[in-house]
């Protein structure tokens, strides 16, 4: 029952991220630097970390990005957003055990969760496009856009956790869970 | 609720971030600039930038189509592209050593580069 039910929210987890994912991309929104996103997607990342821990998260974002390719259709995309994903998801595990001990804010994960994604999209695009200096160039103001963003995302994420931490069923897959992988 | 090394972590990223925005903002514009165009990795040409040079337009093969540059009044820009996010096009103008307008898709790098580029503030020895 409650395996089941994680299931569910999972694959509705990573509905609602193929669904901004795409939507942002359809859009285009850039913001003042070229390249640079909001990464609106990286709120259900960050959600599945908050909710069902790191590897939940890394399929998540695995999955947004191979259903996301398949809509979208477009390989440099592709490379990037997975480089990215999987790279900001990596990291925001890691946080994630720090932020569990308390010893840091659930917006500094979201922020490095953004940090990482833009080192891994601009390694990548220096290395397609055998240029070095994209790196030196790129980076810092893609960095400093990291942290608005972070705050965006992490925001948005706690809140719907908040939320979400009122729904019984969700509370209760996510508490059997625990259960399970103590026993 | 934010701890030391929450702080130390945002301070460490806006410290990282800024001086090398910072960096970039400050390389002198005295010397030679040159407009270099980028294909794949090989550099397809190289145009000096003069004081009161005539405007220059380059249409370049790149790997999924056509990319036109114009260069006008000592700076360049990528007017239309082929490629799918247009990101070169939304890019607008360079106009200093050590920018650079890049066509991912398309694998174009339109980059402004200096003779002295050792010029720079920093090393004042």
């Amino acid at each position: 029952m409650t395996k089941t039910t994680k299931l569910v929210y999972l694959a509705l987890l990573v509905t609602f991220a193929v669904v901004i994912h795409t939507i942002e991309s359809a859009l285009g929104i850039t913001l003042a630097i070229p390249g640079a996103k909001l990464g609106l997607a990286n709120i259900i990342t960050l959600l599945a970390i908050l909710l069902y821990g790191f590897k939940s998260g890394m399929i998540v974002s695995v999955m947004r990005c191979a259903i996301g390719f398949l809509i979208i259709g477009n390989p440099f995309t592709f490379s990037l957003s997975l480089s990215g994903a999987v790279f900001s998801t990596g990291i925001m595990g890691l946080a994630f055990i720090f932020y569990k001990k308390g010893l840091i804010n659930v917006l500094t994960v979201s922020i490095l969760g953004a940090g990482a994604h833009n080192l891994a999209q601009v390694v990548i695009a220096s290395l397609i496009i055998q240029n070095v200096e994209l790196i030196t160039f790129y980076l810092p103001i893609l960095l400093l856009i990291s942290i608005p963003t972070g705050v965006f995302t992490g925001l948005s994420a706690t809140y719907l956790y908040k939320l979400i931490n009122k729904n019984y069923m969700i509370t209760q897959s996510m508490g059997d869970l625990k259960n399970e992988t103590t026993k | 609720m934010f701890t030391r090394l929450d702080y130390i972590i945002w301070i460490g990223i806006i410290v990282l971030a800024l001086g090398g925005v910072l960096y970039y903002q400050q390389i002198d514009v005295k010397g030679q600039n040159k407009i270099e165009i980028t294909v794949d990795g090989e550099v397809y040409d190289i145009i000096p930038l003069t004081r009161d040079m005539e405007d220059v337009s380059r249409e370049v093969q790149g790997f999924i189509g056509t990319t036109y540059i114009e260069i006008s009044g000592s700076r360049a820009r990528v007017t239309y592209s082929d490629c799918p996010d247009k990101i070169c096009v939304h890019s607008g103008w360079i106009n200093k050593p050590g920018q650079m307008i890049v066509c991912l898709p398309n694998r174009v790098i339109v980059q402004m580069t200096s003779d002295m580029e050792q010029d720079i503030d920093l090393y004042t020895n």
